[in-house]
Formats: structure tokens, sequence, C-alpha cells
């Protein structure tokens, strides 16, 4: 009996117990420092705090009243012409990409959801059914930083610096970058139609449309080719995850055959990965910084070369065109820094920023998003900066329409001239 | 006390721990569970939720607030925002505002709905007392370049040469790039006297970029919404440069001493006109026709309205024509499309710019601000007499004709000049008949 009530009695208490706990959780989380559910109007975020003097390293918490957001959430909900099937979740993902764009003042940074997320990985790793350009957002415009050699854009006849305004007919106006990639990309075999406006070097405006077929793009990072005389070109495409090894392929095989000059065509190659370019770096230059990183608030990590670059000492020209950008221009920037190339074409696209990508996961989704943040600002090796201007190349040479059109390559041969 | 006994006493108080944890967790997260409640987050500030059955938008805000579903997402993006980006942690209410930009421009895909913040909110320099002032320009988005619609007649920006298509790439070389027209016109604007530095892309006819920066000084810009004058032979010309809250009057006015005239022939420039107000419309309309319909609205939320001719007319008879170009928007392509629809008027100049969406302007109070935000967001169109939505369409005109910089420069106006000679001929009409088909 003693033993019946002792037992009650511990129920009694656990339950009285739990019960001041969902009391506590429920109506005065915040005495126990649990203020911040978010769903609630009023917010917690990191603050500079600028009274400690050490604003760019000491960060405090403020509470900011979101009611603003909710407000206009409302009202839009109720007074906003009636879209198609308009989903919350395009709602959210606005929300967020409005505030990394607008509120950082920051084209680079932006959200991709879950659909949209699947092609971008797949673009790392290099294989996808599509048309083979790669796109960047260029003062609103969509713009083609480059089309893949041998493949179906190529073919078509589409050069950097095109501007897409429609696909399949419909304007991509308001459309990210990634979006219009879904529309572009599709089953292999289909075709899709292009609207291009294209200006011309003695600034001429011509629009037309271009149907292109897709097919399976597997973009093969490193492509070498003996050019006689001991001279060797090397053209890489991107720096995405197999990119490291197909150059330590083509460069064991370049190497061993003893080469007298070394032509590195980094046209059209929009970046990938910083460690591609230090890698890169790394097989000409001897010692010293590879890339410079600035990550803000006085964090500041310089990436060194590894030592043991196999072409150091070999002479070597750089291409480049408008659609050399990140991380090509990064080895660009730093060969041309250290005096061991001579960069030979156009001007680069200019993006000194990085961004990391962060994995999101959506309830409620089965695939995984994912947030590009720019995170850091570079700088080459004598600390110069390419954002908006770019690289000045040492030798200017164009390539006129006519020149590509007849695929003729003036750039090369200057650099051939040059190398010898 | 026996080792037992310490044990059991531990493990008593740990259970009681975990269960006052638990506890917590599931008032805090999930207090449904046992029957509460959520409590009220203040999510809906009008606290009405009458209206959101089959409103998706509405629907998320209350799941919300009863803790069914999160806004996690948002704030793990922000998270790590504030703690990864270069620019770390940001202001907190500029990433609130781009969210709320976002939201509109990226969420609804709309770009002319946007947000601008109380210190762009325009009262806000006139409460500290310095005259407001500008350049007299209209712009709009357009293929999301910032785009000049039109220049108000002896306006600094007419004088500095500004025309209709012109895109504005800088302001004070702050790119336009993702600024809203609302924003955009806020930083044109500023105190009497100082000046405002524009970046000017222009696409010429043969299809070459001309590119400059243009520094203007910033003026009173007076609204003088109309004017006109006799051209000779009977024929006046009326322009109307704006729709705004003077605009009734000014015509009333203006129609009062015409009248008394008796013009034989009426020229209604409706050219550079980017629309406004909608409220004068139906006066000027009525003034030209006897009857019949003018435009239609909807608007979410709201019966459809029928806009007619009151019956009043002072001009029923009197022939005339409309001039019209790419500069002619909103409210003035109403006045264009009612006229051309009951064969009233033919359109004389180019195609017109084709927006047919209101807008209109709420308040949006900020903690801690003496102004509030401003939010301007798309709430219906209208559609002409014909049942047609002119957005992205325009009105085709009946004799194509251009008044191009150089006419601009040397003080030429081809397209006055051609309906003057219209009216003159009394071939007005003569376009009805052979028209083929409607705005396309």
């Amino acid at each position: 009996m003693k033993k019946f009530f002792l037992v009650l009695a511990c129920v009694v208490l656990g339950a009285g117990v739990f019960a001041a706990g969902v009391w506590m959780g429920y109506a005065h989380p915040e005495q126990i420092g649990l203020t911040d559910s978010r769903n609630n109007r009023t917010v917690k975020t990191l603050t500079k705090n600028t009274a400690s003097g050490l604003a760019s390293l000491e960060t405090t918490y403020e509470e900011i009243d979101f009611a603003p957001f909710w407000q206009v959430w409302e009202l839009a909900a109720r007074q906003h012409l009636e879209e198609e099937d308009l989903q919350t979740a395009d709602l959210i993902y606005g929300a967020i990409n409005g505030m990394l764009q607008f509120g950082f003042k920051d084209q680079f940074s932006s959200f991709l959801p879950p659909d949209v997320n699947e092609i971008a990985s797949d673009d790392l790793k290099g294989k996808f059914s599509g048309v083979g350009i790669e796109l960047e957002m260029q003062e609103g415009d969509l713009t083609i930083v480059a089309p893949l050699s041998d493949t179906p854009a190529a073919k078509a006849g589409l050069l950097a610096g095109d501007v897409i305004r429609t696909v399949d007919g419909d304007s991509i106006e308001d459309l990210t970058v990634l979006e219009a990639v879904e529309l572009i990309r599709g089953s292999i075999g289909t075709t899709v139609t292009l609207g291009i406006t294209r200006i011309t070097d003695d600034r001429k405006v011509s629009e037309f449309d271009v149907e292109v077929t897709r097919d399976i793009i597997d973009v093969e990072s490193v492509k070498w080719e003996d050019r006689g005389d001991g001279m060797y070109s090397i053209k890489v495409r991107n720096f995405a995850a197999d990119t490291m090894s197909e150059w330590d392929r083509a460069v064991d095989a370049i190497s061993a055959a003893r080469p007298r000059g070394i032509i590195l065509d980094l046209r059209n190659n929009a970046g990938g990965y910083v460690t591609g370019a230090v890698h890169f770096i790394s097989e000409f230059v001897p010692s010293g910084v590879a890339v410079r990183q600035d990550f803000g608030a006085g964090e500041v990590k310089n990436l060194y070369v590894y030592g043991d670059g196999k072409l150091v000492g070999v002479p070597v020209v750089v291409l480049v065109n408008r659609g050399t950008a990140s991380a090509s221009e990064m080895v660009a920037g730093a060969l041309q820094d250290y005096g061991v190339a001579k960069l030979i074409g156009e001007r680069t696209f200019g993006k000194g920023v990085l961004q990391e990508i962060f994995d999101l996961e959506i309830p409620g989704e089965a695939q995984s998003a994912s947030v590009r943040i720019v995170t850091a600002r570079w700088y080459t090796p004598k600390e110069r900066t390419v954002e908006f201007v770019g690289l000045q190349p040492d030798i200017e040479v164009k390539t006129t329409i006519e020149q590509y059109e007849r695929e003729e390559d003036p750039v090369l041969e200057r650099a051939m001239e040059e190398v010898r | 006390m026996s080792t037992k006994n310490i044990a059991l006493s531990f493990i008593s108080f740990s259970l009681l721990a975990v269960l006052f944890a638990s506890g917590v967790i599931i008032g805090f997260k999930k207090p449904s569970l046992v029957g509460l409640a959520a409590p009220d987050a203040g999510l809906l500030p009008s606290g009405s939720l009458a209206d959101a059955e089959g409103n998706p938008a509405l629907e998320y805000l209350i799941k919300l607030e009863k803790g069914e579903v999160t806004f996690d997402t948002f704030w793990d993006v922000w998270d790590l925002a504030q703690t990864k980006h270069y620019s770390r942690p940001g202001d907190a209410k500029q990433l609130m505002y781009g969210a709320i930009n976002g939201l509109l421009r990226f969420g609804y895909q709309d770009p002319y709905s946007a947000f601008l913040p109380p210190e762009l909110n325009p009262h806000v320099e006139e409460a500290l007392g310095k005259e407001q002032a500008g350049i007299g320009v209209e712009l709009d988005s357009q293929n999301t370049n910032l785009t000049v619609i039109a220049t108000l007649p002896n306006s600094p920006a007419q004088q500095a040469k500004l025309l209709t298509g012109d895109v504005i790439t800088s302001i004070d070389h702050q790119p336009t790039e993702g600024m809203s027209v609302l924003e955009a016109i806020a930083k044109i604007r500023g105190a009497l006297g100082t000046e405002v530095t524009l970046h000017v892309v222009r696409l010429l006819s043969d299809g070459t970029i001309e590119e400059r920066d243009v520094t203007i000084a910033r003026k009173a810009v007076e609204s003088q919404s109309l004017s006109w004058r006799e051209l000779g032979q009977g024929i006046v010309v009326i322009r109307l440069n704006t729709f705004d809250a003077t605009t009734r009057v000014q015509w009333q006015n203006a129609v009062g001493v015409i009248a008394d005239m008796d013009p034989v022939g009426i020229i209604l420039d409706l050219r550079s006109n980017p629309g406004g107000d909608i409220g004068p419309v139906q006066g000027i309309v009525s003034d030209f026709l006897s009857d019949g319909l003018i435009y239609k609205t909807q608007i979410k939320g709201r019966d459809d309205v029928e806009v007619r001719v009151t019956g009043e007319g002072h001009f029923i008879e009197t022939p005339l024509v409309v001039l019209t170009n790419t500069g002619t928007a909103s409210a003035a392509e109403i006045v264009a499309s009612a006229l051309r629809s009951h064969e009233r008027a033919p359109l004389i100049g180019s195609l017109t710019f084709g927006k047919g969406v209101l807008q209109e302007v709420y308040d949006i109070p900020v903690d801690g601000e003496l102004h509030p935000a401003l939010v301007s967001l798309v709430i219906g169109k209208w559609l002409t007499a014909d049942g047609i939505w002119l957005q992205g369409i325009g009105l085709v005109p009946d004799v194509a004709i251009e008044q191009t910089p150089d006419d601009i420069e040397n003080d030429r106006d081809p397209v006055l000049q051609k309906a003057y000679e219209i009216l003159v001929s009394g071939t007005q009409t003569d376009f009805f008949d052979t028209r083929a088909g409607e705005a396309a």
C-alpha cells in the first residue's frame, strides 16, 4: 500500500513537473532563453556593435520589428492582382533572394530552390543535357559568357556576349540565371529556340532567333594539343570537380615531352572551385601567394602555391577574353603578377568575389535547396582586384565575328609568335 | 544515506529534469500536442481571416500562427548570410526591406510593385523643410531597364535632351540595376538647386548605341498638366502632359474657353503622357463622346466597374484626331483607346506604351521611424471598351509617323503637321472602315 502511494506521488510529481515545463515553454519562453521562435513579429538579429569601437570584430544581438514584412505579405495577399497558381514557396524564395540581393546589394548571392539546385550541382559535376552555354547576368541581361566548344550552342553560332531575351518565345525577363538555365535544358534530341540580341564591336545591334537541338554536354575540362616545335596548348573550360585530375594527366604528358612553350587557353572559362586555380598557379610559380582572400571583418586568408610545379621555367602565355571569369581570372592575374606569363586577347569578365555554397533542407521537399553567399573578395598576389574592371591583356587581340565564322583564331596565332 | 539511495535520487532528479525539459519543448514548439492553441504571434495585422480560404498566401499566415508551418528556411539563410557574407552582418532593416522587395518583385514576379523604405519616402525631406525638386522625368521599368517614358515640357530633363526610350543605368554613379522605379525617382529627386548625374544609354535608329553622363540641376518642376493653342484655320491643339490632381480643373477651365471659340477641329496630343491618376479620364473622354463605355476595371476583391460617358460633352461633333507615341501610357492610353474604339478619332503617331495595370500606394509603418514606408502594389487591370488588356501590347496608330531626335533638335513636328493636314482636309473619319482588327 505504502509502495502504491509512493508510486502515485512520483507520477503526480512527474506530471506536475512536465506540466510546469509545458507552461514555461508556452507562456514564458523568454524566461528560459527561448525568445526566438522567429515566427514572431519581433526578431533577434545579429548587429554590428559600433559602440565597442571594434565595429568589424564584435557582433551583438538586437531585436528588430519584422512587422512591416508581414504587413506587406498580408496586404499583397489580399490586394495583389490575382496570379495564376501562386505558390507560397515562391513568395518565400523571392523574399530570400530579395534579402540577399537588395539587402546586401549583391547580385552574386542567391537562393536556389530544390529544382534549380539540382541543375546547379550537375554543373559542378560536369555532365547534363542542354545546349552548352555558360550564362551570367550582366547589367540585368542574361548574357552568354561562353559557348562551350563542340556543343550544339557553338555549332549554332552563338557567341560570348550574346544576350538571351526569350526561350521558346517566352520572355525570360525577371528570371534568375538558374531559372533560365532550367528552361534551356531538357531532354536530349529536343529543340529549344533562343531569342538573341547581339551587339557587335562596331556597336550595331541585331536581334534574331536561333534553334538549337539539345545534346548531352559532357564538360571535358582540360584539352591539350601538341602544336609542333615543342609548343603545347592547354585549353581549360572550367574549374569543376574533376578538372584537377584531368589537368594532372595533361601536365604529366606534356612535361615528359620537355616542352619549349605553353599556351594556356582560359578563354570562355567561367571559373569554378578556387582550389583548382591554386593548383594551376602552382604548376608555373615556384613560391609565393597564389590568391589573397578577404573574408570581410578583417579576416584575410592567403593561399600559397604548393612549390612542386612541373612547368616552372617553361615559357607560357595565357589566352583570355570577356568570358574569362572568376577562378580563371585568378590564374591569369597571378601569372601576370609574377611576370610568368603575358595575357593575350581581350579584357576579362571581372568577377572579384567568391561565393560559398551552403545546402539547406526544406521541410516537405525531397531535394535540398542551396544558397550561394558571397563570402569573400579575392585579390591577385599583387593585391589587384578584378571586380568590374577585369584584367587588361598585355597584348590586345580581338577575334572578329567574320574570323570566328571562318574558324580562324588570331589570338592563338599571336600567342604562338609570342611564346616562340 | 546509502549509495543505493543516492543513485535512486539522482535518477529521479534526472527523470524530473528530462520531464520538465520535454514539457518546455512541447509547450514552445508544439503546443497543439497538449491541446493548447499556439500563442498569437501577431502576424495578421488586420486580425481578420474571413477571406483567407482559397488564398494560399493568407492561409500560410494562419498556419504560421498556429505553428503548423515555419518560416525557418528564410531564417536559416538570414543567419547564414549574417554570419558568412562578406559584408556581414548587414543592416537588419535593409535586409528586411530587401526581403519585402524580393517578395513583391521575385515572388509575385511583378516589376511594378515596389517597396520604398521610410528614408526614401518623399514626405521625409518635405517634413525637414527642404524644398523638394526633380528634373521632370517619368520613368518605367522595361525588360528590367530603367527607361524614360516622358519628359515634362520645359523641365530640366527636357532641356538636357533626355528622350523617351533612353535607359538610365546609374544615378549619381549608383547602378540602377535592381532598383525599383519608385526608388529611382526618390533618388533623382533632391533639394532644390542640387545636381544629379545620370548615365544614359540610347539605342539609335541605325542600331548603334550611344552612352553619356548627363548632369542635371534639380528645379521645382511645375505640374502643368495641360496646355493648348490655336494652330490656325480654327484648329486647336490640346496637349495633356500628365494626369494628376490638377488635371480635372485645368481641363474644365481650358474646355470652357475653347468651346466659346467653336473650333473647326481639335488635336488631342497625348504624346509622352505617362498617365497617372485615372480620375480625370471620364470627364475628358465625355467631352468628345455622347455615350458609351470608356473602360472597365478589374480589381482583386472588388466588383468589376464599367466607366461610361457622362453625356455632357462640349465637343461631341467637333472633328478630332489623337496623337500618340511610345510615351503614351496608362491613363493616356485609356483616353486614346476609348476615342479610337468608338471611332471618334484616328490615332496619329506611333505605337503606345502598353501599360494596363492599376497600382495603389499604401503606407507601412516602421518601428522607430517617423515616416511610414510606402508600398506600391499592382491591384488590378483596366480593359478597353472592346475588352482588351493593353498590357505589353499598346495601341497601333492609324497613321504611323514619328518625330525623330533630329526633328526635336530643329523644332520640327511632322506628327502635329500630319494631324493638322488630316483635319484641314476633313479626312479624319476615313480610317474607320479600312482598319482591320484590333491592336495586336
